[in-house]
């Protein structure tokens, strides 16, 4: 590797550093409340699917907490980077203007940004586990695997949205609607066993629904999970990944002209 | 001369965005998922070729909309041509704008950390310099606060001493000096003259002539994406001021019927009055200390400018300008909205201009004044008043020279 390229590479990781930094400390500076903003979202969304599912529609879901909040963050993670990435490009014309700035910095950031939101949520989640008297087991090795495996498939998404709103300016209208349908058809809030033998064969092409089941066996019930599944979901990203950074790189001498 | 920046027939085209818009997803499905049609292009800049050596100040002039800002953006690898080539001998540093990725909730030692990574150093070049940055802001007092309590000159200080500890090579400015505080000017202007003479080669780009006439070595002028002249920076600056005079008296209308002031003085198209009437001047008058209309003030007095701008259809934006000569012709004011940083709002059909001067301190003697209105990008004038006002200074001795302050003698006949 050549120095130049050498201090390139160290320098879009110092970028990555800076906007990640500037997003979570600015997040929690400028409210008094500080980093339990960070959990208050989930929070409420986990009070209100629990009142919802626990009481007034039972679901008869064991482990009702776990299982729900489980859902809610690692799901989070992917809707917050889409939303972020979606305008990263627009949003940021001085950014995109500055000669040596490297824009591929911009959908990354905002992935691993959602991830430090993401494991300042995980103390919480240990609580909520523990208290229904979860039986984590030797599996729990697997999760920093499966959080890489998360990471690649949010990246690419990040990748492809942001690249895509600069071609397509109404995207960041027609990504909620899609992220919607994916929430809905995703078992955030119910579980796989409930689903038609058809449908969860077809939805089980869906990387979130396999992320979110192994992280659930691993967590709830120590069990290892479907190595076979997630295998193909880590392939299925990095391939995904490859195809829209390259679609990122090819939109990017164009970002100019159109914003 | 080592050459650091050769561009070569170079060429950039665009589509027209003003005719489709920017694309949707909702018509590409509704077109039937159609290619995209062949789309009308226009050449924002075209067979552009020069050289920046090494130590060398190059200037960029020319109306808005002549390409200076994708040359610009060519030149910073942001953009790329789609014709011939630019080859950079070293990293290429922008000096563009300023304060970009800022958080206002974020102390100013943090936002420099943050706007310096952001603009090409790395976290350990940024800590190496980060005191230095500090004391050239002239900051220390204030550098642990929010920049949401800084002052809008204390972050341009900020953005400012972070854009000129880059050390770079090769550095593109673009027209950021027209803003900001005297001194700091000063001293900005003199850090980059320190760069040119440590061997940086620098690409200016500015409205600002005389900036452009006092720094650069050459300047080149771009016309419609090509380039008009290059030369020495004098020569150039001159034909383009050339041009901009004639482009003035081009469009004034011939037919124009005469005007009177309401000071009685009659102004004529193409003799003391010029511009294309696309805003209208009207009801220019000068106002004393009570406010009320006046040709003549005691010096050291204030003096207002009031004046009514009147545009046939609505128009973005424009300059105002306020000029005083003497009676040999000689210019001992001149002001306008761009240079002190007042951008006018869009006019839509009215608009109201009133200059206060607090106070005026020159020699007794007659004046006259000038008040115009100007294309956004200098290019030709609206409506120019020529000298139309006439202004009476008095109080105090004729004086040769001009300016007549307020002043006291001491005379002592005991040594110090």
């Amino acid at each position: 590797m050549t120095p130049t390229r050498k201090r390139s590479l160290r320098h879009i990781a110092d970028v990555i550093a800076v906007l990640v930094w500037r997003d979570q400390k600015s997040r929690y500076t400028s409210t008094g409340m500080g980093v339990v903003w960070a959990i208050a979202s989930p929070v409420l969304f986990l009070l209100t699917f629990y009142l919802l599912f626990r009481i007034v529609l039972p679901l008869n879901i064991p482990n009702y907490a776990s299982h729900l909040f489980i859902g809610l963050v690692f799901w989070s993670w992917l809707q917050s980077t889409t939303m972020e990435a979606v305008t990263c490009i627009i949003g940021n014309p001085g950014l995109v203007n500055q000669p040596r700035f490297p824009t591929v910095a911009l959908p990354l950031a905002a992935t691993a940004s959602n991830l430090v939101t993401l494991l300042l949520t995980l103390p919480l989640l240990l609580v909520i586990l523990w208290s229904e008297g979860a039986q984590m087991g030797l599996s729990v090795v697997l999760l920093p695997l499966l959080i890489l495996c998360q990471f690649v498939f949010v990246l690419s998404a990040a990748y492809l949205v942001a690249s895509l709103n600069v071609v397509f300016r109404d995207m960041q209208y027609i990504v909620p609607i899609i992220l919607q349908l994916g929430y809905f058809t995703t078992p955030i809030f119910y579980d796989v066993a409930s689903m038609p033998e058809r449908a969860r064969f077809i939805l089980g092409f869906n990387p979130m629904l396999q992320l979110i089941q192994a992280h659930r066996r691993i967590l709830i019930y120590g069990e290892w999970p479907d190595m076979q599944a997630l295998a193909l979901v880590f392939l299925g990203s990095l391939v995904a990944l490859w195809l829209s950074f390259r679609f990122f790189r090819h939109a990017s001498l164009r970002f100019l002209e159109e914003i | 001369m080592e050459v650091m920046l050769r561009v070569e027939a170079v060429g950039k085209s665009f589509r027209k965005a003003a005719v489709d818009g920017p694309r949707t997803f909702r018509h590409w499905v509704e077109g039937g998922f159609l290619k995209r049609r062949p789309r009308d292009r226009f050449w924002a800049l075209r067979n552009v070729d020069f050289t920046v050596a090494k130590g060398e100040m190059i200037g960029v002039i020319g109306h808005n909309g002549s390409g200076k800002s994708t040359l610009l953006r060519v030149l910073g690898g942001v953009m790329q041509a789609d014709e011939g080539r630019v080859t950079a001998a070293a990293p290429v540093h922008g000096l563009l704008e300023l304060n970009t990725g800022m958080h206002p909730d974020l102390s100013g030692r943090e936002n420099i950390m943050i706007n310096g990574v952001l603009g090409g150093l790395l976290k350990s070049e940024m800590r190496e310099r980060i005191d230095r940055i500090i004391a050239f802001a002239e900051l220390e007092a204030h550098i642990d606060q929010p920049v949401r309590t800084y002052s809008s000159g204390m972050k341009l200080r900020l953005g400012f001493a972070i854009a000129v500890h880059v050390d770079p090579e090769i550095l593109l400015i673009d027209e950021v000096l027209a803003v900001g505080d005297m001194a700091f000017q000063q001293k900005c202007l003199e850090r980059i003259g320190e760069f040119k003479h440590s061997g940086c080669a620098i690409v200016l780009i500015s409205h600002d002539l005389t900036q452009v006439r006092n720094f650069c070595d050459r300047v080149i002028w771009l016309d419609k994406g090509k380039v008009r002249e290059i030369g020495p920076a004098e020569e150039v600056v001159e034909a383009y001021e050339t041009a901009m005079s004639r482009e003035t008296a081009r469009r004034t209308p011939t037919d124009m019927p005469d005007m009177t002031t309401a000071g009685g003085h009659v102004l004529r198209a193409g003799e003391n009055r010029h511009g294309s009437q696309e805003v209208v001047l009207s009801g220019v008058t000068l106002l004393d200390a009570n406010g009320h209309p006046t040709d003549r003030i005691e010096a050291g007095q204030p003096l207002s400018v009031r004046a009514i701008l009147t545009a046939a259809s609505a128009l973005d934006t424009a300059h105002f300008s306020f000029a005083l000569a003497n009676a040999d012709g000689t210019q001992c004011l001149d002001v306008n909205t761009a240079n002190d940083g007042i951008i006018l709002p869009s006019i839509d059909a009215l608009l109201r201009v009133e200059l206060e001067l607090d106070r005026l301190d020159l020699a007794p003697g007659q004046y006259r004044a000038s008040v115009g209105v100007w294309e956004p990008g200098w290019n030709h004038a609206y409506d120019f008043h020529e000298g139309a006002y006439p202004l009476l200074v008095t109080g105090g001795p004729n004086l040769s020279g001009v300016l007549s302050p307020p002043r006291h003698w001491k005379v002592n006949d005991r040594p110090l």
